[in-house]
């Protein structure tokens, strides 16, 4: 049986063999009508593919869309860098005004902290003082107490339901 | 002569001249469409994509090492630009319909049926079409499409026969005995 040297024969066409191995391919066309007629097909084709391709017509202003493409991105580039440059003034405008108002601020939570605790302080005093306002004191904690204890107990059974 | 000229105007583009880029996009327009075209089978995304591998050229174009290689280097970011809307097409079309129908790119040949050069092509494999136009459309020798693919001389020299007996058959005029 004879062994056709087809894969040879696509590098034959395309002139990518080397000397010894295009004589043998030669030698074999000159006996073998299959592979003289696979070779015409292959060139055929090769001439008719490049041709079809070679009609495709490139798009005639595709350096103009480029170049515009580019100018646009690059608008949001400057814009972006815009916007980071407004945030980092932002950033920086309440970096100083933190600095220099945060030992007032500091102070004016102090002082509100002190406020508070001597006014509960106050209040528990003069509720002691007061023994109508103390028995109130403690029916109203107690009626609270009640109804919250009630209260939570339902919601427990409803979410166990 | 023109290789020197060609080397001027990238060597200007580089520098960010956009007449010289504009220069060079009109010089390779045809070379990088009929390549998207080819791999795309469609007029539309082929422009698309042309234009996408020329912004990508133009903001790349610092990171190329040798300017003798331009020509190369500009298909593999087509190359590899193509092969991402083909997987996106393929996802798609996996989405829209039937797993079995997904991959009418296989479909054997209706022997009745009369094919184009690009419908023939459009059903051959992606490598296949791939290196078909390398080296019949773009003209590359083997070794220079060995460099584009990064595969072995070799693989190129089988790759492109097994592409030419595939397109045969697709023509059918595989009819020899």
């Amino acid at each position: 049986m004879i062994e056709h040297p087809e894969d040879q024969l696509s590098a034959y066409l395309d002139d990518e063999l080397n000397a010894e191995e295009r004589q043998r391919v030669e030698d074999h066309i000159e006996e073998c009508e299959s592979c003289q007629a696979l070779l015409e097909d292959l060139l055929v084709m090769q001439s008719e593919l490049a041709q079809t391709f070679r009609q495709i017509q490139e798009p005639a202003h595709l350096e103009v869309r480029v170049l515009q493409s580019i100018s646009e991105e690059k608008i949001p580039t400057a814009a972006e860098k815009g916007w980071a440059f407004g945030f980092l003034m932002m950033v920086l405008t309440f970096g100083i005004f933190w600095f220099l108002s945060g030992s007032v601020l500091v102070k004016l939570i102090h002082g509100l902290l002190k406020l508070t605790a001597a006014m509960v302080y106050a209040a528990s005093h003069f509720i002691l003082s007061v023994p109508v306002l103390t028995g109130l004191t403690v029916v109203l904690s107690s009626v609270i107490l009640a109804v919250s204890a009630y209260s939570l107990r339902r919601l427990l059974q409803t979410t166990a339901n | 002569m023109v290789d020197e000229e060609l080397n001027h105007i990238i060597h200007r583009a580089r520098r960010g001249d956009k007449e010289a880029f504009a220069q060079l996009v009109n010089r390779y327009k045809g070379h990088v469409y009929r390549y998207a075209a080819g791999m795309l089978g469609d007029r539309m995304d082929a422009e698309d994509v042309s234009q996408e591998a020329f912004i990508k050229v133009y903001y790349s174009l610092s990171g190329l090492d040798n300017e003798y290689a331009f020509s190369s280097w500009i298909i593999r970011i087509v190359s590899n630009l193509c092969k991402d809307r083909l997987k996106k097409r393929a996802k798609e079309q996996r989405l829209r319909d039937e797993p079995d129908e997904a991959i009418a790119d296989r479909h054997l040949p209706d022997p009745l049926e009369k094919l184009s050069i690009e419908e023939a092509m459009a059903r051959l494999t992606v490598d296949h079409r791939e290196i078909l136009l390398l080296h019949e459309v773009q003209g590359y020798r083997y070794e220079e499409i060995a460099d584009i693919l990064e595969v072995p001389l070799g693989t190129v020299k089988s790759r492109l026969f097994a592409a030419r007996m595939a397109l045969r058959k697709e023509l059918g005029k595989e009819d020899r005995g």
